[in-house]
């Protein structure tokens, strides 16, 4: 039980620790089914069906009274009124009242509806994060926004997720692989499409073709690459941990942007799923010298994928983006690779072990 | 030009002309199905409405009073945040106090342009922030246990695991 009624959210008055608030409760579940036929007459019927929370003392009551035994009248009670149907209700509402405390305007005190109205405006990651501002929002985000939903911005963000098992709640879902990300921008800048350009690069389009291509052949050794937009600036890439490293079982999502002037500038790489690796920042960038000053014309996208799934294997420590990461890989490899391992577990299996029910 | 009298929650009456009136889907129904003539002297009591805010809501009303009838909203159309016209803007600089009244006002009333281009702007406050920023900004008190928090929370260093 919430604080505010879950239908009004507070608006038509206090639930008192119940569900909903009288108002609502009037006018969804009305008290007898005649009342809206009959033009929602406002008499107390003896109806055993009434619809009250507290089950009516009748059954005791005539018991008490086949006993025929006198002395119990004294334990008659009343019979509990019927509650106020919707007229009293909207009778009292339309009653003048106190301007409210211009403090106690919140956002929080919208009725659901209206903030459903609001929500409508939003796209599937603000959305998702107002699911994470409070427990409300939460609730009526996981009641109002259809699973559908998030299996479909889910499938449309992670085009290289693969279901493989049953996904109890998509919501979860989405929400653990958002939140297995290094950084929230960089999903937005993902998920942003880029503005049709008038002119077309075709060294870049032929050369993309071919990457294409290449990336079909080596498709076996657990890498993966899919272009977001049409202009091909914005590619998902997944790699599979190698065996034998304390990636393996996992599959790490990465962003990759190819500049216009690709393939005469390298594409950026970045992690966007969280990694503990010496050569792998803080925020996913990856430190790899091919993409840096050793860019040659002869790499492809492929090519640079099976580096960074081998540079998973075996650091380089020598000039690392975490440095500290590189002095526990070269001087505590035990405690590296456990905590390399346990951050896989977490991050990058969601693909076997979609989240339990909860909260993500 | 045909008035009506509103009467805001307060008691103050506001002379309106009924075609700015009737805006208010609420106050349209109420004229048409209780036949209120338009000559009466009836006032409309407005009583989840106080003036200030009514005031507002008649301003608004009288500066889109030419508006073309909205249409229902079509589901495969996508919601757009970005066309809320500068005068809409101007007006709706107020304080979250305020923006939250117009909502309810617009709400009770269904006046559909003001609820639109209110939620609009909710919308926009609320685009593309952290929970913590969307928090910040509507001053919304974290409820999440710690026990939870941990769950949604995520370290973003992994130094913290150290």
């Amino acid at each position: 039980n919430s604080s505010t009624c879950w239908i009004c959210n507070g608006y038509y008055g206090p639930n008192y620790e119940e569900p909903l608030c009288g108002t609502c409760h009037s006018f969804i579940f009305p008290n007898h089914p005649q009342d809206e036929a009959e033009g929602m007459v406002t008499e107390v019927s003896d109806d055993e069906d009434s619809g009250n929370d507290e089950p009516p003392e009748n059954g005791s009551e005539a018991k008490d009274r086949s006993d025929g035994d006198p002395d119990y009248d004294d334990l008659d009670r009343p019979r509990p009124s019927a509650p106020r149907n919707v007229n009293q209700y909207l009778e009292m509402l339309s009653q003048p009242r106190e301007a409210d405390d211009e403090s106690q305007r919140q956002i929080c005190a919208l009725p659901v509806e209206v903030l459903l109205s609001i929500f409508s405006y939003l796209d599937d990651l603000s959305l998702w994060n107002a699911s994470e501002v409070c427990k409300q929002w939460k609730r009526i985000l996981e009641v109002h926004i259809p699973q559908q939903m998030w299996k479909k911005y889910t499938k449309e963000r992670w085009p290289l997720f693969q279901q493989i098992s049953t996904i109890p709640n998509w919501l979860h879902m989405y929400g653990a692989l958002m939140n297995s990300c290094f950084c929230r921008t960089c999903l937005i800048h993902m998920a942003h499409k880029a503005p049709m350009r008038g002119r077309v690069n075709h060294i870049r389009a032929n050369r993309l073709r071919n990457d294409i291509r290449s990336l079909d052949l080596d498709a076996t050794e657990g890498i993966d690459a899919v272009a977001l937009d049409n202009q091909l600036f914005h590619w998902q890439a997944s790699i599979l941990g190698p065996a034998g490293s304390p990636y393996e079982g996992g599959k790490f999502f990465l962003y990759i942007v190819i500049p216009c002037s690709y393939p005469m500038l390298p594409p950026q790489v970045r992690f966007l799923t969280k990694i503990v690796h010496p050569n792998v920042s803080r925020h996913g960038d990856v430190g790899i010298d091919i993409i840096q000053h050793n860019w040659s014309l002869a790499l492809t996208i492929s090519k640079l994928l099976l580096s960074v799934q081998s540079l998973l294997t075996d650091p380089f420590t020598q000039i690392c983006m975490e440095p500290e990461l590189g002095r526990m890989y070269e001087n505590d490899r035990p405690k590296f690779e456990a905590l390399a391992r346990r951050w896989t577990w977490k991050y990058a299996m969601y693909e076997v072990l979609p989240p339990v029910d909860g909260f993500i | 030009m045909p008035t009506i009298k509103l009467q805001s929650s307060d008691g103050e009456i506001f002379d309106t002309d009924v075609q700015i009136a009737k805006c208010s889907g609420t106050i349209k129904t109420m004229l048409e199905d209780l036949g209120m003539d338009e000559g009466d002297d009836e006032v409309v009591p407005l009583p989840n409405v106080n003036s200030a805010i009514l005031r507002k809501v008649l301003q608004w009303a009288t500066f889109h009073k030419d508006d073309p009838i909205p249409v229902e909203d079509d589901d495969s159309k996508e919601k757009r945040t970005d066309d809320i016209s500068s005068w809409d803007a101007d007006f709706l600089k107020v304080d979250q106090g305020t923006l939250f009244e117009l909502i309810l006002a617009a709400n009770y009333l269904d006046i559909k342009g003001l609820l639109d281009v209110t939620c609009k702007t909710v919308a926009n406050m609320i685009k593309g922030k952290t929970p913590e920023e969307i928090r910040k900004t509507f001053n919304i008190k974290n409820d999440f246990t710690p026990a939870e928090e941990e769950q949604v929370r995520k370290e973003n260093e992994w130094c913290e695991e150290k």
